[in-house]
Order: C-alpha cells, then sequence, then structure tokens
C-alpha cells in the first residue's frame, strides 16, 4: 500500500516518543 | 533556475536541528549543579549505551558505570522508529548524523559551491567521494566495531566507547581526556572530507539497525520501468548508496528521503507499508 511522504516525519516522530513513553512506563527509568 | 529544497527536506532538517538543541540542552543541563544525578550521567540518554549494558543487565541485573535503565528506554525509542521505518533514526533524529550533514555542506561551501543544484553531481573539491571498490569494503569496519564492542561489554565495567563516543566528546562537555578531544577532532576532519563518514564505516549503532532496512513495515519502493537511470537520486544520496533503483532496501539506506524528494518523474520513487 502507498504511503503519503508527507506522513513520514510525522510517523518517525510519534514511534520514537511512544515506544520511550511505552519503555518508560515498563519500568525503564533512571530510579532517582 | 535553481530548484530548490522540498518542503519535505525542510522539515527533516529542522526535526535533525531539534534534535541536536535537544542532545545539547541534555549536554548542559549536567553542568549545573545537583542536575547530574537526576537522569543519571549523559551516557544515560544514549541508545548505544542499552546495547552496550545489555549483557550485563540481563545477567546481573545491574548496569554499567554511567549507564542506567534511562538507556533501555531511549534504545527502545529508536528500535520502534526502526521498526516501522528502517534507519530513519540515522537520517531524521540521531545528532551525529545532523552535523555530519552540516560539515559536509559547509565543507562543499569552502571548497567553492556555494548552491548546489538539486539532483546534480557536486563540482566541490570537498567532501570528497573514496573510490566504490574500498567504498564497499570500508563498511563492514562498523559491523566489525558493533562485535568487538558487545565481545568487551560482557566484561566491562564502563560502557566501551564511553572515552572514545563522538556524541560524549561533542555534546557533553566533559572533556575530562584528552582522547575525547582528538574523538572530536578527527569526528570533524572526518565529516568535513566524507560525507557522512562515521555512520558508513563506523557507527556500531548503525550497524546494529541495518538488518530493520530489510524487515521495515515502510519501505522505498522505485518503479523501475519508469525509472530513466538518471541517478539524480545517487547524486543526493548523503550515504552514497550506488546504484539506487536496485537497491532500495540497502542496508546502508537512511531512510532521509532525498531519493524520494529529488526524483524528477512522478509515481517512480514512493514509500510502502508491507
Amino acid at each position: 500500500m502507498k504511503i503519503n511522504k508527507e506522513f513520514f516525519p510525522y510517523i518517525v516522530l510519534v514511534a520514537f516518543i511512544v515506544f520511550f513513553i511505552v519503555g518508560m512506563a515498563t519500568g525503564f527509568a533512571p530510579s532517582h | 533556475m535553481m530548484q530548490k529544497k522540498s518542503d519535505l527536506s525542510i522539515i527533516r532538517r529542522w526535526m535533525q536541528i531539534g534534535f541536536v538543541i535537544l542532545t545539547f540542552l541534555i549536554g548542559l543541563r549536567h553542568l549545573l549543579p545537583g542536575e547530574s544525578p537526576k537522569g543519571g550521567a549523559f551516557d544515560a540518554f544514549c541508545p548505544f549505551g542499552g546495547i552496550e549494558t545489555m549483557w550485563v543487565y540481563l545477567t546481573t541485573g545491574d548496569t554499567l558505570l554511567t549507564t542506567n535503565l534511562l538507556n533501555f528506554s531511549v534504545l527502545l525509542a529508536v528500535l520502534g522508529v526502526s521498526l516501522f521505518t528502517g534507519r530513519a533514526f540515522c537520517g531524521w533524529i540521531c545528532p551525529l548524523g545532523t552535523l555530519q550533514d552540516m560539515f559536509a555542506a559547509w565543507a562543499r561551501r569552502l571548497s567553492g559551491e556555494k548552491n548546489k543544484p538539486l539532483g546534480k553531481k557536486s563540482q566541490a573539491r570537498f567532501p570528497v567521494q573514496i573510490i566504490p571498490q574500498i567504498d564497499k569494503w570500508l563498511r563492514y569496519i562498523k559491523y566489525l566495531i558493533l562485535g568487538l564492542i558487545l565481545i568487551v561489554s560482557t566484561k566491562a565495567i564502563y560502557p566501551p566507547l564511553h572515552d572514545i563516543c563522538p556524541a560524549r566528546a561533542i555534546f557533553s562537555f566533559h572533556w575530562d581526556t584528552p582522547l575525547l578531544g582528538i574523538v572530536m577532532v578527527v569526528f570533524v576532519l572526518s565529516s568535513l572530507l566524507n560525507k557522512r563518514f562515521s555512520c558508513k564505516y563506523l557507527c556500531p549503532l548503525g550497524a546494529g539497525l541495518a538488518i530493520f532496512n530489510k524487515v521495515s513495515l515502510i519501505h522505498i519502493d522505485i518503479d523501475k520501468h519508469n525509472c530513466t537511470n538518471c541517478a539524480r537520486c545517487e547524486n543526493e544520496c548523503p550515504v552514497d548508496i550506488p546504484a539506487i533503483p536496485e537497491n532500495t532496501q540497502s542496508t546502508e539506506c537512511i531512510r532521509c528521503l532525498e531519493c524520494l524528494e529529488t526524483c524528477s518523474i512522478p509515481d517512480t520513487v514512493d514509500l510502502h507499508l508491507g
């Protein structure tokens, strides 16, 4: 399926933020 | 008439600059009194730190000195991006990649080419292109470095890259060993002399992410019936991938989409899901 190239930056940014939050939420956060 | 950079290229540049500023702020934050313990050392914000400390964490539950659990969250974010888009982290987010792009542009300007026409081969003396036969073999060095680091990390106390990491040399403002100064000079000079030298030949994180270009959900496709092999895409490629129409899933591709933006024939280079 073809994807509109204009969405690409948002996919990159949203994936980065969402997976970072998932990591933090699952306990991979500094303990200080 | 000079063809201007596309909106997507401009968005990419701004996104890259945003992450460079963010990384500078993280480095500066650690200079403030009492700030360093919050979140850990500068190394704790590095995705590759997660790879370096992985073995120790899995076998002992501890992490290497200067790293902590935050490394895994940053690594997970990078892996998430890579799962969807391949090595787009390298092309859109990595602050070292951005600096290398900037140094290459400065080298072009300093060696006489103020405005490179889009899609045309650069006529500037710098950055130089390494001959393909040697370039091909040099690109394997980063995989050797990754393998070496994985082996050393099983016996390490500090992350193996700790004293030679270019991100630490440039962004941490902690030049506690002369080696970091040397790393910074080498990084700047190599980036001026050759486009994305560090990405192509040295970066172990890029080596680790390379496999995602083969399995990512989104990938670049070129319609070979439309393609005229004009080489506009190859002239714009920041990592000098040869014969791009035959190599759209190359492990070297950083998904910057410059090929897609440069192509002058509509619907020839596209993004596809699945």
